[in-house]
């Protein structure tokens, strides 16, 4: 009884997003990566698994730069709509056909970007060279499958804050917000402790980070302080100011555990958007 | 002293409504209702109105009772032996005269029967009252005891073929075996009706029950189906709001309250009401977006309990355009088509677009981007959007502002050609005079319900709800538009009336 199906909506919504995404320049998101890419990987490349703290930074970047990518595509894309979907909704379409044709063009543009992005990292030398010990399978894979997990799912993140956000204005106030806690719970900047900690784990900064550093084995790395330290002490020991970090072990499990948070946040995100959704239109 | 006029009271004409009845005749009888009826069964010296063929009915069972102020009719079960069930609930005695009076509404099934209505008395009668079914409504009749299955549907190959574009190719089927008839639902696009209730999956059939598919009425009767097969059925609306109140920290405000009113097809409705009258309330009411305290019948069913299969019969023209900028007519036409359309093929739905965009004159911009078309164009595709469905009820919001004169005149005549091909199309307008016939000079509208604020609760109440002469004769204006110089407050350039008008509507009286 009723319209039509789940699939044959978001089928029918899918098209309808794409083509009018393309109507309303696309590549414009695609340049957006180009460019920031190219960015980050003339400032950070060169420092590339020279030492724990250069390697550390640069995958911090380019983390935040996918994170960065995928909230911008997506921020404005449901909250600019809420009055049509209003009006369609008490027509007998579903949101939840809705939001995961959103979801479904994210995916396909945040491939593309994803693409872009690790081509730059690949042709400015920022994975290094040698790409002989990936963590499952080739360690450029793992790269690209990162890269890409980060902005699909910062996509949907930001399609999460668009459901709830009344209009693009107030979307766009909240997204700088968004994007700090991204940076300030990635346990990059500081250290982290207590309650910061906890609410860390709903964040793509920490998980991407753990996954491009179990992937990089940054802990076999040593601290640029160590450098320094060899250069003016004679026999230095670095294992002195080595520190591992669990977060960036290079073995399956870590790496599997921040793709299995990734997928489930974006999984959890896209929920709360639909819910989102209907709560808005509850009387619809 | 001043002198009290007496006012003369002029009752309303009675819109009257259809009674079908099945009894032990076992042929479906259609009885206008014009005003009381009696109900007793049938005997050599009964003075009963309608007399029933059954033993179970006794002498004077029960009656019909209009209400003329309401418009209403009303049923009382005279404390027979075997009761009167309304929807499967039976009357009360209320006191030595019989039961309660309940007020009925279209659809309504009224049913002489015993206790438990899934073992039905042989001799039970069935009787549906209606304000949508015409009382010379042609029904047909098949036997389905010699079928093992009965399809329903909308398609050639179906037992039982519905010539309505709101059921579906195939809608449902019956499946007959020695332990009775069960319905199913084949996934259909509005779904099916047993006795006012939609039937999820699968359902026994038992005698006198009542399936409604899409328009189509069917009842269900020893091993025979009577069906009308309307067609595209026109609607029926029935609005009773009580009040509609909002929480406002600690406060509850009522925004509005006692609105009555009922259209039928081919109704077409001005909305008049100053700034804050409740105008915008109302419309949400009808709409069930903002749900009121209120009992909204369309054809009889109930949209409030019926929201989620029914909302989409009830369409809203928005007063700002919602439709996305950068997608073109037609794909945003048949976008809306694949949706709501299901079962139709690709030919089908782009025929139904072709007359939609033809009807409103805009095939020509079928290819152009929402945002190149002009606001009246704009508007005429949020219409044609509504149009692809199947909409009983056209809600328009201000349609016309911000259109020049003349596109102002065509989109109300656009409009008009929308009632007259049997919707019930409602407009809010602040310039209701451009909606006018040029060649005969009369307004397109056929009623106009006036809502105005009373001082007293500060709240909306129906000022006026009548056909347009009399709205005009009821203010003394020549015009519309000067309604709203009647209602509105000083300090909005009108004459500060509306309290006096509230009350005298309310009375139900006219000036003598």
């Amino acid at each position: 009884m009723g319209n039509a199906s789940f699939f044959k909506q978001t089928h029918v919504y899918y098209k309808k997003i794409a083509r009018i995404a393309i109507r309303e320049k696309a590549w414009v998101f695609l340049a957006f990566a180009v460019i920031i890419s190219v960015i980050v990987a003339l400032v950070t490349a060169g420092d590339m698994f020279e030492d724990l703290d250069s390697t550390k930074s640069g995958f911090f970047t380019l983390a935040s730069a996918c994170i960065w990518i995928g909230v911008f595509n997506s921020i404005q894309n449901i909250c600019k709509e809420h009055n049509i979907i209003r009006s369609e909704y008490r027509q007998g379409t579903k949101l939840s056909s809705y939001v995961c044709a959103h979801i479904l063009w994210q995916a396909i543009l945040c491939f593309v970007q994803s693409v872009i992005i690790f081509i730059v990292c690949i042709c400015f030398g920022f994975f290094g060279d040698d790409f002989s010990d990936g963590v499952i399978i080739n360690p450029l894979i793992e790269y690209f499958f990162t890269i890409f997990l980060l902005t699909f799912g910062a996509s949907v993140l930001g399609l999460m804050v668009s459901a709830f956000s009344g209009t693009p204005t107030t979307a766009m106030k909240i997204m700088p917000f968004v994007l700090i806690i991204q940076l300030i719970l990635s346990g990059v900047l500081f250290e982290l402790s207590g309650i910061a900690k906890n609410a860390a784990v709903i964040t793509f900064s920490k998980w991407g980070m753990g996954a491009f550093g179990s992937i990089g084995g940054i802990n076999s790395l040593e601290p640029k302080i160590a450098g320094e330290l060899s250069e003016k002490i004679p026999n230095f020991d670095p294992s002195i100011v080595s520190a591992t970090d669990e977060a960036f072990n290079h073995d399956v499990q870590t790496l599997l555990t921040a793709w299995g948070w990734c997928l489930g946040l974006t999984l959890c995100f896209a929920v709360i958007a639909i819910i989102s959704l209907k709560i808005k239109n509850r009387d619809s | 002293m001043s002198e009290i006029k007496t006012q003369m009271f002029i009752p309303k004409p009675v819109r009257g409504a259809t009674l079908f009845i099945l009894d032990n005749r076992k042929e479906p009888l259609m009885l206008p209702l014009r005003g009381n009826a009696t109900v007793g069964r049938e005997y050599p010296t009964s003075d009963r109105t309608i007399r029933l063929h059954s033993e179970i009915v006794g002498r004077a069972h029960g009656e019909f009772i209009y209400d003329n102020s309401a418009d209403t009719f009303y049923y009382i079960d005279n404390n027979s032996l075997n009761g009167t069930y309304i929807n499967g609930i039976r009357l009360q005695p209320y006191n030595q005269r019989g039961s309660k009076a309940i007020r009925l509404s279209d659809g309504d099934i009224l049913r002489i029967d015993r206790s438990d209505l899934s073992h039905p008395h042989p001799q039970a009668v069935l009787m549906i009252f209606s304000r949508s079914m015409e009382e010379n409504e042609h029904w047909t009749s098949l036997d389905i005891s010699n079928y093992s299955s009965v399809t329903i549907g909308r398609a050639e190959g179906n037992t039982l073929r519905i010539n309505d574009d709101m059921a579906s190719r195939q809608h449902a089927v019956i499946r007959l075996s020695p332990q009775g008839a069960m319905l199913s639902d084949c996934d259909s696009q509005n779904g099916v009706l047993v006795n006012a209730k939609p039937v999820s999956k699968c359902l026994r059939l038992f005698d006198n029950d009542v399936i409604r598919v899409a328009n189509t009425m069917l009842v269900f009767s020893h091993g025979t189906i009577f069906y009308n097969n309307a067609g595209e059925r026109s609607g029926c609306l029935s609005v009773h709001i009580h009040d509609k109140t909002v929480r406002n920290g600690f406060r509850t405000k009522t925004l509005i309250k006692d609105i009555n009113f009922e259209a039928d097809a081919r109704d077409f409705i001005l909305i008049l009401g100053g700034s804050g009258a409740g105008k915008t309330t109302l419309i949400n009411a009808v709409l069930g977006d903002g749900k009121a305290n209120a009992e909204v019948l369309l054809n009889g069913q109930n949209l409030y309990e019926n929201f989620k299969t029914m909302k989409s019969q009830v369409g809203l023209v928005p007063q700002f355009i919602n439709l996305r900028d950068n997608d073109k007519v037609i794909a945003t036409l048949m976008d809306i088509a694949d949706i709501k359309l299901k079962g139709f093929s690709r030919e089908e739905k782009e025929v139904r677009i072709g007359k939609i965009l033809n009807t409103l004159g805009v095939e020509n911009l079928k290819n152009h981007l929402i945002r190149q078309l002009s606001g009246g164009q704009k508007k005429k595709v949020s219409v044609a959007a509504q149009l692809v469905g199947f909409q009983k009820v056209f809600i328009c919001d201000e349609p016309d502002s911000g259109l020049d004169a003349a596109s102002r005149m065509q989109q109300m005549d656009i409009l008009k050609d929308i009632a007259d091909s049997g919707k019930i199309v409602m407009v809010i307008s602040h310039e209701p005079d451009d909606a006018v016939n040029r060649e005969t000079g009369k307004y397109h509208f056929t009623k106009v319900l006036v809502i105005a604020r009373r001082s007293v609760d500060n709240c909306g109440h129906l000022a006026f709800f009548g056909d347009t002469d009399s709205a005009l004769e009821y203010f003394g204006v020549k015009k519309l538009q000067d309604i709203m110089m009647e209602i509105n407050p000083k300090h909005e350039g009108g004459k500060e009336r509306a309290d006096y008008y509230i009350n005298r509507y309310k009375n139900g009286v006219q000036h003598g």
